[in-house]
């Protein structure tokens, strides 16, 4: 969307109108909704932090001054909720199988449903195997495609310390996912 | 040229000038821990390609067209509230936060004592269900708010519980048109719900019901095991069943309080 339409919604919320602001949301919220599912892996948990992250927006509009661009400062507040949203459940960690584990990885490669893995699912998982911040610049690097400087900005780093996440991000996703391309292969 | 892992993945995405993408190249050629360091990130990021499909495709057009009501709804709930300096205050907000499996089952066996006693309204599965073939809304007549959400909770509960026992042999898929449609139905009746006048708890099982719902009404005609269990999880998650009898037990108790009150005032 054009950058003075942008513009001129924000400033209607400024002044006020929830009209503006739905409109905003119509226009970013599946951003926001992948954005958030890509950290928490869990339709309800994305909706919800998507959600309130819409609400922060619209709490703290008037402190945007739009030296960066709407999207990544919606961008910081998704994924700064969404890494709450993961402190907060760090204890219910156990329940998503860690693929590491060579028991559970023997039983994901054994089943009947082999002939079909469900790539995506195991990507998905290994993707959650990364230390949080590694799995921050994976999802904003590669799979959103945004740039090294923008995500230095979203994650408020030096673009080097973006670079070395993402280097070492990919690298373990690779031996993480060995065996899917050995399955494959 | 020094090791060039810093500039590894600009290079395999195409993202370097030109100049600069030759030195690269260069130096790949010469080095053999660069090159193999190459090779692997090069398999990191085509196996990580897949994600690209976007999670938010899952969902269909009418949840997202409700995606900015919830929001709005949630701005105008106002912001979240601040954290007390009143320790015993604390101690039972962080009980209430933070176990609220415990509050739920205890206000829930509560409710349920109570219900049992002053109701009793016992019906198997099996009457529901033929009485749900029978009965819609009174015809003609406006269903009371509280008559038509128990309608609504207890004709969801029929579709859940059939879904939650519905043992489809593996392998093959299950007829699920009459799911379906049963499905459109009832988020047609809590689109009218919504509209009207209900307390906050029964609004938010009605969402909560509304994303199964969805889930529901979108599914192929024809499901396979992971779909049907797909949706089990969620109501399980969600427990969504016992959220249910909750809900029909304020919904009972409320409309016999009326009934009484109405019968005191005839008296």
């Amino acid at each position: 969307m054009p950058a003075a339409r942008e513009r001129e919604i924000i400033l209607r919320i400024k002044e006020g109108s929830h009209e503006a602001f739905r409109e905003l949301v119509e226009m970013h919220m599946r951003q926001a909704y992948d954005l958030a599912y890509g950290f928490v892996n869990d339709h309800d948990d994305a909706e919800d932090v998507a959600q309130e992250a819409f609400v922060k927006v619209f709490h703290s509009i008037k402190s945007f001054r739009g030296e960066a661009g709407f999207s990544t400062w919606l961008y910081r507040i998704v994924t700064n909720a969404s890494l709450d949203r993961l402190k907060q459940r760090k204890r219910k960690t156990n329940r998503y199988v860690r693929i590491d584990n060579p028991e559970s990885m023997q039983a994901m490669t054994s089943t009947a449903a082999t002939d079909s893995i469900d790539l995506t699912m195991h990507m998905e998982r290994a993707l959650h195997e990364l230390p949080t911040l590694q799995r921050a610049v994976v999802i904003l690097r590669h799979i959103d495609g945004l740039s090294t400087r923008t995500v230095s900005e979203i994650l408020q780093c030096s673009e080097g310390t973006v670079k070395t996440h993402l280097h070492r991000g990919l690298k373990k996703m690779r031996s993480l996912l060995q065996f899917v391309k050995e399955g494959t292969s | 040229m020094k090791h060039v892992q810093d500039l590894m993945y600009e290079y395999l995405q195409g993202e370097l000038d030109p100049v600069r993408a030759k030195q690269v190249q260069e130096h790949i050629a010469s080095c053999n821990a660069c090159f193999a360091e190459l090779q692997v990130l090069k398999e990191g990021a085509l196996l990580v390609r897949p994600l690209s499909r976007k999670p938010s495709e899952h969902r269909s057009e009418a949840y997202w067209h409700n995606f900015a009501v919830h929001v709005q709804q949630r701005v105008q709930q106002g912001p979240k509230k601040t954290v007390s300096t009143d320790p015993v205050r604390n101690k039972i907000e962080s009980f209430l936060t933070y176990q609220p499996q415990r509050v739920l089952a205890l206000v829930g066996g509560l409710a349920v004592l109570v219900a049992l006693i002053t109701i009793a309204p016992f019906r198997t599965v099996q009457e529901e269900q033929s009485l749900m073939l029978t009965e819609g809304s009174p015809a003609g007549g406006v269903m009371p708010v509280n008559a038509e959400l128990s309608n609504y909770f207890r004709k969801s509960k029929i579709l859940l519980i059939g879904l939650t026992n519905m043992t489809p042999p593996e392998g093959q898929t299950v007829d699920f048109r009459a799911e379906s449609q049963t499905a459109r139905k009832l988020i047609q009746q809590a689109r009218v719900l919504e509209d009207q006048d209900i307390d906050n708890r029964s609004q938010q099982l009605i969402w909560a019901l509304e994303k199964i719902l969805i889930e529901l009404a979108n599914m192929e005609d024809r499901a396979n095991l992971p779909d049907v269990e797909l949706i089990r999880t969620g109501i399980r998650q969600e427990n969504m069943l016992f959220k249910i009898r909750m809900a029909e037990a304020q919904q009972s108790h409320a409309m016999f309080s009326t009934a009484d009150h109405k019968e005191i005032k005839q008296q």
